[in-house]
C-alpha cells in the first residue's frame, strides 16, 4: 500500500526526492500521510481536492483486498 | 525537400503520441507492481489519440470498484501524469477483469428498457448520473431507436441522461 501511494505521489509531483509517505497504524485504519515539497503541494491536492481524492479512491484497491480501511492525508 | 519537411511534419504528432502512450502503459506497469495486486497491464485497445490500458489477472477485480470508480480515478491520474508537458494530449481509459464490456452491454440493456418505457407511457426516464464515457454509450444505443432522444443536464460528476420522448 505505503509503495503504491509513493509512486503515485512520485509520478505527480516534479520533486519526487522530496517525497516522504509514513504510515500511522490505527486500530480501524492505517493512515497515509504525505509530505510533498511545497511547490509540489497543488499537484497532489488538486482544485477542490480532486487530486486527493483520486488518490484515496486508488488506495482504495489495494485495502479492498486486506479488507482494511486506509486513510490518506495529505501534509503541509 | 518539400516533401520530406511536409512528412516529417505529418509523422510529429503522431510521433509524439506514441511517446504519451508508451508513458501511459509504463505507469499503469509501475502501478500493477507497486498495487501488491496479482496482476499485469497490457495495452488493450489504440486510437489515434487516445488508449484503453487493461489490468489482467487473478486480483484485477480489485480495480474496478463501485460503478468502476477506481478506474476512473486512475485514468484522471494517469492524464495528468502523461500530459504533463502540455502540447498533444492523450485519453487514457482503464478496464480490469472485463469489466467495461461487461458494464457497456448492462448500460445498453438498460437504455433499450428504458426507450421502451418512455414509448409505452410518454414519460422521461432519468437516468443515475454517469461518466462522460458512459453516457457516450447511452446515447449511441438510442440514435437509431425511433421516437426517443437523448440528452444530459448537470455537471460532472454528477451530470446524467435523461431519456425523452421525440418532440
Amino acid at each position: 500500500m505505503k509503495q503504491l501511494i509513493e509512486y503515485l505521489v512520485k509520478a505527480l509531483v516534479d520533486e519526487p526526492d522530496q517525497v516522504q509517505i509514513s504510515e500511522v497504524p490505527g486500530d480501524e485504519a492505517t493512515t497515509y500521510e504525505v509530505r510533498v515539497a511545497p511547490d509540489d503541494l497543488g499537484k497532489v491536492i488538486g482544485k477542490q481536492g480532486r487530486i486527493a481524492n483520486a488518490l484515496r479512491t486508488v488506495a482504495k484497491a489495494a485495502a479492498m483486498k486486506d479488507k482494511k480501511k486506509v486513510y490518506v492525508e495529505i501534509v503541509a | 525537400m518539400a516533401g520530406d519537411t511536409s512528412n516529417s511534419k505529418e509523422e510529429a504528432v503522431p510521433a509524439g503520441m506514441q511517446a504519451l502512450k508508451e508513458r501511459a502503459l509504463a505507469f499503469a506497469q509501475g502501478v500493477a507492481e507497486q498495487s501488491g495486486l496479482q496482476m499485469t497491464a497490457r495495452l488493450s485497445h489504440e486510437e489515434p489519440d487516445g488508449v484503453t490500458i487493461a489490468f489482467e489477472g487473478a486480483e484485477a477485480r480489485y480495480m474496478v470498484g463501485r460503478n468502476g470508480q477506481i478506474l476512473d480515478a486512475l485514468a484522471y491520474l494517469a492524464s495528468l501524469v502523461v500530459n504533463r508537458r502540455g502540447g498533444p494530449r492523450l485519453r487514457v481509459i482503464f478496464d480490469a477483469d472485463g469489466y467495461r464490456a461487461h458494464r457497456e452491454q448492462t448500460l445498453r440493456n438498460l437504455a433499450k428498457e428504458l426507450s421502451e418505457q418512455v414509448l409505452a407511457t410518454g414519460q422521461e426516464a432519468v437516468l443515475d448520473p454517469l461518466s462522460p464515457l458512459e453516457r457516450r454509450i447511452v446515447h449511441q444505443a438510442l440514435l437509431e431507436i425511433p421516437g426517443v432522444r437523448t440528452y444530459s443536464e448537470g455537471e460532472d460528476p454528477e451530470r446524467y441522461v435523461i431519456i425523452s420522448p421525440a418532440a
